[in-house]
């Protein structure tokens, strides 16, 4: 367990919302997602990190919005109709934020039990990575919203 | 860090043990004369008194630590914590109030003999009480206490205003049968004896003035800190600890009976849901309704902040949407009928607008209060008559401004009495001047903004001081004569203003370039007038609301930014030979016969393209200092409603929000002074900043 070391936050069992990036499935706690909408017109804040990908308004409020593809250093993917928008209400200390995430398609709600949780050894983005699922003969990625939107150590943990 | 050198870091007995006795007397001694130190280091922040201060209060948090008292240890951390985080000037009032309650608690503790005792201090489990009528307690209580306060405070001007009398104990005797309602025992015990001393003053057995009134006061703060700790504690671990001053202060206002049992604080729950009778049967007939439910006869209804938000969030939200529907509708291709809906609806979410910008508003009355009360303690520290004149009290503004006001106007009503005002009141009289100095504090509106006004009858501003300070600076050319508004603008500028010679000769400007430049970040200014022998006024402005603003929308590349109307000065679209580049620097625009620096939007915000032939130039002012923003073109001048980014931590430097445009999409303002302040820093790094107009 030298893993929970480097990367305290493990994730617990329970419903997860799976969402797509490229061919791997993440899934992220259901009780930190508010909604799910379709994409929309992002403006580009400048001087934001750079796996920001700016902020929309979402019925009214401006919501910062993270691009995990550029978190995770994968490449840009062309926006689709399916290209969704997981928002997120993440309660942090006294605050509450709300921020969004762009995911390449919104699939299912996942019920993950601890038996089919493995430790992740994260590092770099992976600081983001709470643990590994095995789900009928695929892996799930599941994240940390907290980290994923607010990562206490952006670009590497070590 | 000098403050005693020769303190030993634990008070001892005789045989080394830690001794209460000694560390109450010391510390007494110690924290005595503190107030004054806190308002002239206050008013005159040099980096060795916060060092001092901070010294101080360590040791002293920490010897309180060592003997067990948890409440001195408690506040002298607090100061410290205010000290660190806020500085001296913002803190002030906290760490006076913290002290004042340490050396209460510490004489109390002389009296009683056991207050370093922690066994004294009484507690109250909150969650064992009623969670609704807490509440309705905290709801009101500050509103009952600001009455008392005020009341008792124009008893000092006019000692023999019965209805003053009889409103402040009206107040105490509805805060004690709330907190007994409440279960709050400790609060309801302090409130009663707060009742009793001031029908003592009615029944003529005291006279509320001097050290009477002093504790009529000190009564007040202690039950306004007490409702805090209450609201802290909810918030916390349900835990009220009622420090022992708190019993003590009682005992002085109100003898204890034999028994004992109304000063000592009980744990339990004392049921008093109907208020004691008043000592005296006669007071109730004075009083008309010395009832709890004489407050629910307000008009006013209120209202969670928290509901008032997301009310006011919601309407945003359909003038927008109502925007982007009359938007993408022609009305051409539309029925009669529906036509006139449309019509209909954008009336009506204009209106909506309107109200929810309206129902945010509230009076500037408790901040004056709190005025009158600072100045009051400032005149008495100080030894000077002074009488605080206030009007326009009813003024509405912002509740999110409200908060912003008390900073500046606590520097400029302690720089008018502890400045302003002669020392000497025969310096008054020789003058023509009554010996009682009077300063005054009005409120107004003026265009989008609300003025506030502070006016002293002082000596003014040392015109020629200030001059020959100027000059000998280099600030000025030997033998300049400029207007008056420029000498008077002179003490605004960083570091003149503390300059002790300048302080000491026309004893002005303390400290007033950090007010300014907060001001200005709230998108408001600071302005000076003063006649030598008869007195000086400090004008300024804030924004009614940092809700909404004027905005000037620009187009940089693809991108749209907003920029705050009232910090730009003028458009100008530059031919070629307006703009300068010196061989060595940064390019530099011809603005009204002085050069300034540019700063070309699409660099700065890594936007491609930007051609100088079709740019527009804003020349933007803030922090005494222009620069011209440099964009593709002007789109628009709009109402804009602030809206912060949610899910950021921190923000980003050079925009100060984001705001929804009527196509659905969001648009960054952008935050002037901190590219003012950028360019600045860039042109200071490079050579001089190019003197401003």
């Amino acid at each position: 367990m030298e893993t929970t070391t480097r990367n305290p936050v493990t994730a617990a069992p329970g419903s997860y919302l799976g969402f797509r990036l490229g061919a791997e499935t993440y899934g992220l706690d259901i009780g930190v997602v508010q909604e799910i909408s379709g994409m929309l017109p992002v403006t580009r804040v400048p001087g934001a990190p750079d796996h920001v990908r700016g902020v929309v308004n979402l019925r009214g409020r401006v919501v910062q919005v993270v691009d995990l593809r550029r978190l995770f250093g994968m490449e840009a993917a062309t926006e689709t109709r399916r290209t969704s928008l997981v928002v997120c209400r993440i309660e942090d200390g006294e605050q509450t934020a709300v921020a969004a995430a762009v995911v390449d398609d919104v699939t299912e709600v996942l019920n993950i039990d601890a038996a089919a949780i493995a430790p992740h050894s994260g590092g770099g983005a992976g600081a983001a990575v709470a643990g590994l699922a095995q789900l009928g003969g695929a892996v799930i990625i599941l994240l940390d919203a907290a980290r994923v939107f607010f990562g206490d150590e952006p670009g590497g943990a070590a | 860090m000098n403050v005693s050198p020769d303190k030993c870091p634990v008070a001892t007995g005789p045989h080394g043990v830690p001794d209460a006795g000694a560390f109450r007397e010391r510390w007494r001694r110690e924290l005595e004369p503190l107030d004054g130190m806190v308002l002239t280091a206050a008013a005159n922040p040099a980096a060795d008194d916060l060092d001092d201060l901070l010294c101080l209060f360590h040791d002293l948090g920490c010897e309180a630590v060592t003997l067990g008292d948890r409440g001195v240890a408690e506040r002298a951390r607090e100061v410290e914590n205010v000290l660190l985080d806020e500085g001296l000037s913002a803190g002030v009032d906290r760490i006076l109030d913290a002290t004042d309650w340490i050396l209460h608690h510490l004489a109390a503790g002389g009296e009683a003999g056991a207050a370093a005792d922690p066994g004294r201090d009484a507690a109250v489990e909150l969650r064992s009480l009623d969670p609704d009528t807490l509440r309705d307690f905290l709801d009101e209580a500050d509103e009952h206490l600001q009455e008392a306060e005020a009341r008792l405070l124009a008893l000092e001007q006019a000692p023999d205003a019965t209805e003053s009398l009889n409103a402040a104990f009206r107040a105490f005797h509805t805060l004690k049968g709330m907190a007994g309602f409440a279960g709050l025992a400790p609060v309801q015990s302090l409130a009663h004896a707060a009742e009793h001393h001031l029908d003592r003053a009615r029944r003529g057995e005291i006279a509320l003035v001097g050290d009477d009134l002093d504790l009529a006061l000190a009564a007040t703060d202690a039950l306004k800190r007490l409702s805090a700790d209450v609201a802290a504690a909810l918030r916390g671990d349900g835990l009220l600890r009622v420090p022992a001053a708190v019993s003590a202060l009682a005992a002085r206002l109100a003898p204890p009976p034999p028994s004992g049992g109304l000063v000592m604080l009980s744990r339990g729950r004392e049921r008093a849901g109907e208020p004691a009778p008043p000592p005296a049967a006669a007071a109730v007939a004075a009083a008309p309704s010395p009832h709890p439910a004489a407050s629910a006869q307000r008009e006013a209804v209120r209202v969670s902040a928290d509901r008032l938000d997301r009310l006011v969030d919601t309407i945003g939200e359909l003038v927008i949407i109502e925007a982007m529907i009359r938007r993408t509708c022609d009305p051409r291709l539309m029925p009669v009928e529906q036509q006139r809906n449309l019509e209909r609806l954008a009336k009506l979410s204009r209106e909506l607008q309107r109200i929810g910008l309206d129902v945010r508003m509230v009076p500037v009355r408790p901040v004056f209060q709190k005025m009158t009360r600072l100045v009051r303690d400032l005149a008495r520290k100080s030894g000077r008559d002074v009488e605080l004149r206030t009007g326009g009290e009813e003024t509405e503004l912002d509740r999110s401004v409200v908060d912003l006001l008390t900073d500046p106007l606590i520097h400029l009503l302690r720089n008018a009495v502890d400045h302003g005002i002669e020392a000497d009141p025969a310096q008054r009289v020789a003058a023509g001047k009554p010996a009682r100095a009077t300063i005054g504090l009005r409120a107004y509106h003026e265009g989008g903004s609300i003025v506030l006004e502070v006016e002293d009858d002082g000596r003014g501003l040392d015109r020629d001081a200030i001059l020959d300070k100027a000059i000998r600076r280099g600030l000025l050319p030997p033998g300049a004569q400029p207007p008056d508004h420029a000498i008077h603008d002179l003490i605004f500028l960083p570091g003149f203003s503390t300059a002790t010679q300048v302080t000491e000769v026309s004893g002005r400007g303390v400290g007033l370039d950090v007010v300014r430049r907060n001001l200005e970040e709230l998108r408001g200014g600071m302005e000076i007038a003063s006649e030598p022998g008869r007195g000086c006024r400090f004008r300024f402005r804030l924004p009614l609301t940092l809700a909404v603003i004027d905005g000037l929308t620009l187009g940089v590349g693809d991108e749209t930014y907003i920029v705050p109307t009232l910090a730009v000065r003028r458009v100008v679209r530059p031919t070629p030979a307006d703009i300068v580049r010196p061989f060595d620097g940064d390019e530099l625009l011809r603005d009204e016969g002085a050069l300034i620096p540019l700063l070309r939007l699409h660099e700065r915000f890594g936007v491609p393209g930007g051609e100088p032939e079709r740019s527009v130039a804003l020349v933007v002012e803030g922090d005494g200092c222009r620069v011209g923003l440099v964009a593709d073109d002007l789109l628009g001048q709009q109402q804009v409603v602030i809206k912060a980014f949610e899910g950021t931590d921190g923000g980003v430097p050079g925009i100060a929000g984001g705001t929804i445009l009527p196509d659905g999409r969001v648009a960054l303002i952008l935050d002037i002074p901190v590219l003012i302040r950028s360019v600045r820093a860039r042109c200071e790094r490079g050579r001089a900043m190019p003197a401003g107009a």
